[in-house]
């Protein structure tokens, strides 16, 4: 489980940019948000249990966790991935900078920094097999596939199936069920 | 064969038997039922927890993974639709509550308690409840707990209606067994039943020529019938030859009867016509005896007296034994005039007639007076003489003879007794001093022709009445006589 002393580290920080990003009241209101980071990072491991991979990342010696832009949450990833996920293929994670990084990445956590530039970092991950994550608003509009969302103080997460579907990567209905929002059906049910 | 109030038939004991038999069969098998089905009802609301619980767990997971209540209760909501299951309590591994379902009217749902660690699902039955808590396993590791509660409500329902069909089912079998018994009681006791009532019949009116009607069929019963019947074929017969025996025996002594009183009749009248034929020569002797005592002295010398004295005592005697043998001879045959005879002062004519003929004597004479009966007078004083004539002659020994004349209760009749302090007899021969000439004194001891007292019973008994004669050796003598009036 996660450090006390850890959480109380990270909690300021992370409020900090929460409240930059997100919105103030919210996160003046409760105090538990700037858990918020570790949450997502939990759901980050969490969603390779319920997504299947093409073959080769499957095969691969690790699957990877990457982090484009400023990492907030990886600190809270190298915690996360010991210890939850040590029965399944070992999870590694990693910030990325150039597209040339992205090769071998399952997942790619768009950093709240990129805000401003989402739109050109979602061309640039286009047609490529990976799970496109972010906090950051409109990121299913443009293209991105699972956005988290805050609701009731609960770190919750949409989907854009649309998007998804046009990847090699299959999302389990167990998924689906518990996202907040889903953009689009299953695959085949779209155009 | 008199029936006692612990009387119990066999039809009826065949009946209860059965009865007993298939109510406690009826009874066992409900019972075993009822406890197969609590049982198997049991087992079956468990698996069927186990399967919801694993559906539950594989719906819930992502959930519980993601923290999300709403999905899980609404996951949970699908409960509903289970009849046996009344609330359930999702929480995640750590313990934490995330859903919980509870149907309406339903006890709280279920704490989610600590178990072993190794098994992946624990159960807890509480009266009518069961609630198991499975480990709800996502890619091998623990993700969440799902507690559910069943309840056996339906089960104890459908137990209430199963007594109450059973309880029906029983009726209507100890009801069948009855009217089967009936059938068997027919078969069974029936024969039985004729049985007992032939021999209470026969017992009661000792009529054996009863049978018991038997039936075709070839049983043991047929056999008891046959033997039954065949013993009082046996009696019967038995009965029959006993019965002609008698007969026969009847016959016999009739026979033998009538030869010996033809016989007797015969010595009677033999020994009647020879008394009397001997009378008149024995009164021409007595005179001759008589007049050649009397003669004078020159006449006859002294030896010549003395002879002719023994031949008028002799003569004497031989009078008395043929006068007695008469009276004997008269007892039997005479025909009795019945009137009203005084025999008190009959004994006193009698007193004076033997003071006279020994007035030397000493005899007190206690007569009560007034004792009368009805019969033949006749034959009334010969009875009276004989039996005053006996007391006479026994007590002629004593010093002070007394002689009783009274009358003497005797088992509430009217005794007429006649007794003397004399010599008395043996009490062990008083049967036999009424035969005649049977004596149970010696002619030297006494002088008597053993004929009177057969004549006084003979009389007696031809008037209807008994005699009977007590004594003991040296203390006399008593004669009892009852006559009836009529």
């Amino acid at each position: 489980m996660m450090g006390t002393a850890w959480l109380r580290r990270a909690v300021l920080p992370g409020c900090i940019v929460w409240v930059a990003t997100v919105g103030l009241p919210k996160c003046v209101a409760t105090a538990r948000t700037p858990t918020q980071y570790e949450v997502e990072a939990a759901y980050l491991v969490r969603f390779t249990e319920f997504l299947r991979f093409p073959p080769e990342i499957r095969s691969a010696p690790s699957l990877d966790i990457c982090v484009w832009g400023e990492d907030p949450l990886e600190r809270a990833l190298k915690n996360l991935h010991d210890s939850e996920a040590a029965s399944r293929q070992p999870i590694r994670t990693r910030s990325t900078q150039t597209v040339k990084d992205l090769q071998g990445c399952a997942i790619v956590y768009v950093s709240d920094s990129e805000r401003a530039q989402m739109e050109q970092d979602l061309k640039l991950l286009e047609g490529k097999d990976l799970l496109t994550v972010s906090g950051i608003p409109g990121f299913l509009e443009h293209g991105g596939m699972i956005q988290f969302l805050l609701e009731q103080d609960h770190v919750r997460f949409a989907i854009n199936m649309n998007a998804v579907n046009r990847t090699r990567i299959a999302v389990s209905s167990e998924l689906i069920k518990v996202a907040r929002n889903v953009v689009g059906g299953p695959k085949g049910s779209t155009p | 064969m008199r029936r006692s109030a612990g009387y119990t038939s066999i039809a009826s004991k065949l009946t209860r038997m059965s009865v007993l038999v298939g109510a406690t069969a009826l009874l066992l098998a409900f019972v075993s039922f009822l406890a197969l089905y609590i049982m198997s009802s049991r087992q079956e609301l468990l698996r069927s927890l186990h399967t919801q619980a694993q559906i539950l767990g594989a719906n819930t997971s992502s959930a519980l993974l993601f923290d999300d209540a709403a999905s899980a209760e609404s996951t949970l909501e699908a409960l509903s639709n289970s009849p046996n299951i009344e609330a359930a309590t999702l929480a995640k591994a750590d313990g934490e509550v995330l859903a919980t379902y509870r149907r309406p009217g339903a006890a709280p749902p279920p704490k989610v308690r600590p178990w072993s660690e190794d098994a992946s699902s624990h159960t807890w039955t509480r009266r009518q409840k069961v609630v198991l808590a499975h480990k709800i396993i996502f890619n091998g590791r623990m993700v969440g707990i799902i507690v559910i509660r069943g309840e056996m409500t339906a089960v104890w329902q459908h137990v209430a209606l199963y007594s109450l069909i059973s309880a029906g089912i029983m009726v209507f079998c100890l009801l069948l067994s009855v009217a089967l018994t009936s059938r068997l009681r027919q078969l069974l006791a029936a024969p039985v039943t004729r049985l007992s009532e032939a021999a209470r019949a026969v017992s009661l009116k000792k009529d054996y020529s009863i049978r018991v009607p038997r039936e075709d069929r070839q049983d043991e019963f047929s056999d008891l019938i046959d033997a039954f019947n065949e013993m009082l074929q046996q009696i019967e017969e038995r009965d029959q030859a006993v019965r002609e025996a008698r007969n026969i025996l009847e016959e016999r002594v009739a026979e033998r009867t009538a030869e010996l009183q033809e016989a007797n009749q015969e010595l009677e009248a033999f020994a009647y016509s020879v008394a009397h034929d001997l009378r008149n020569p024995l009164e021409g002797l007595t005179n001759a005896a008589y007049l050649l005592e009397s003669a004078p002295a020159e006449q006859l010398n002294g030896d010549a007296r003395e002879m002719a004295g023994l031949v008028g005592v002799t003569v004497k005697r031989l009078t008395n034994v043929v006068t007695d043998l008469l009276d004997l001879s008269r007892a039997r045959n005479v025909a009795i005039h019945r009137e009203p005879v005084d025999l008190s002062v009959m004994a006193e004519k009698i007193e004076t007639e033997l003071r006279a003929t020994e007035p030397g004597r000493h005899v007190e004479f206690a007569i009560e007076p007034g004792l009368k009966v009805i019969a033949d007078s006749g034959l009334m004083y010969i009875v009276l003489y004989n039996l005053i004539c006996n007391a006479w002659k026994y007590s002629s020994r004593v010093e002070k003879a007394k002689i009783e004349v009274t009358a003497v209760r005797m088992n509430g009749q009217r005794a007429i007794c006649v007794s003397d302090n004399g010599a008395g007899f043996d009490p062990q021969f008083a049967g036999r001093l009424f035969r005649p000439f049977q004596r149970l004194h010696t002619q030297e001891e006494f002088s008597g022709t053993g004929i009177g007292l057969a004549t006084v019973e003979r009389i007696i008994h031809r008037h209807g009445g008994s005699i009977r004669a007590s004594s003991k050796p040296g203390e006399g003598a008593q004669f009892c006589f009852v006559i009836p009036d009529q």
